[in-house]
């Protein structure tokens, strides 16, 4: 087990990675006022996701932490990854959803319509 | 062996490892309890962009000297998370006045946060998107943007309304379990600021701060994602 002691962080450190992290909330909030299409939700969880590292690695220790830690908190993430690559891979290779209210004037809808054969 | 080690542990370092990994396996959870919202929240982000790219522009139309509200609590919160880690440091070096001043700029900016969301609420209730019964009734401006998004996206009116509303069920449902998570926060941080002042905590009795710490740490980061997924939906 390491030596508590070796754990303190200078302040300066925990100011630099504030000033970090108050320059990436104006980078996502300035990357927001210009339309770039589908790539600005991407952008937003870049910017989010360095934001959550910092706050991670550095304010909540786990840069210093026992292999445990890792395990316990990379965990958590991994199966967070799981659970929402699973369901975007299946909504995103879907055809487009077909209107529920005026489905009955929707082309796409009739489409699909199966006739039913009559009865002999 | 002093009275500070419970009697299950072989030394302090043993003790705190287990405490801090303890709080993990809670924030473990706390991980895929908010991820389930955020992964609902993705499909229908998905299926229904146009009505809550609408949503989206209601929420951070709410400004404060031309900065939306959102980005100012995103501001309050990383600021108090700074202040907590200056009184995890204060406190394993023993500096116990800056820990009591390090807590307590952490409970006004948590509550700085809480009030600046009850203002938001207030002005959603009044631009009357807060979902209820008789509630939804969007003011003209909103309801105007909503049969504009329906005719661009070619989706029938009542479709996009009912897809708008959504968007609000899972807004005041994910802020509103957020803000529940900053409550207990404050709470927690009322005790260790009363068990502070009482000079409860030394260099070797640390933990009750850092473990706790890490909580109020782990709230900042689910609003680091909240922000950008329900403030910014372009």
């Amino acid at each position: 087990m390491q030596d508590p002691d070796h754990k303190i962080e200078s302040i300066w450190t925990y100011l630099l990675i504030f000033l970090l992290l108050i320059a990436l909330l104006v980078g996502t909030v300035a990357a927001a006022t210009v339309n770039l299409g589908r790539w600005n939700i991407v952008i937003a969880l870049v910017i989010a996701v360095a934001k959550a590292l910092l706050v991670i690695l550095f304010f909540m220790h786990v840069r210093h932490s026992s292999r445990q830690t890792w395990i316990f908190a990379g965990a958590a993430f991994l199966w967070l990854t799981l659970l929402l690559a699973g369901t975007i891979a299946d909504y995103a290779s879907r055809n487009p959803p077909v209107p529920t209210s005026d489905a009955s004037q929707s082309p796409a809808h009739a489409k699909t319509t199966v006739a039913v054969p009559a009865a002999s | 062996m002093s009275d500070l080690v419970a009697h299950q542990f072989d030394d302090l370092d043993q003790q705190t490892e287990a405490g801090t990994l303890g709080m993990w396996t809670f924030l473990a959870t706390e991980v895929l309890f908010f991820g389930g919202m955020i992964c609902g929240y993705c499909v229908y982000r998905h299926l229904y962009f146009p009505a809550w790219h609408q949503g989206s522009l209601v929420v951070d139309n709410f400004t404060f000297l031309g900065i939306s509200s959102g980005a100012w609590n995103t501001a309050v919160l990383l600021t108090s998370s700074l202040t907590v880690a200056l009184g995890v440091r204060a406190a394993k070096l023993g500096q116990n006045r800056f820990l009591s001043q390090m807590l307590v700029i952490t409970l006004l900016l948590g509550i700085a946060f809480l009030g600046i969301k009850a203002a938001e609420y207030t002005h959603e209730y009044h631009e009357g998107v807060m979902p209820g019964p008789n509630v939804f009734h969007p003011d003209m401006d909103i309801s105007a943007d909503l049969s504009r998004a329906a005719a661009s996206s070619g989706k029938s009116n009542i479709d996009l309304r009912r897809e708008f509303q959504l968007f609000w069920v899972f807004y005041f449902f994910m802020t509103g379990v957020h803000a529940l998570h900053m409550f207990i926060g404050i709470g927690l941080f009322t005790y260790l600021l009363i068990e502070a002042r009482r000079g409860c905590f030394t260099p070797k009795k640390h933990a009750p701060v850092e473990i706790m710490g890490l909580y109020w740490h782990f709230v900042d980061l689910v609003w680091i994602f909240l922000f950008p997924l329900l403030y910014l939906v372009r």
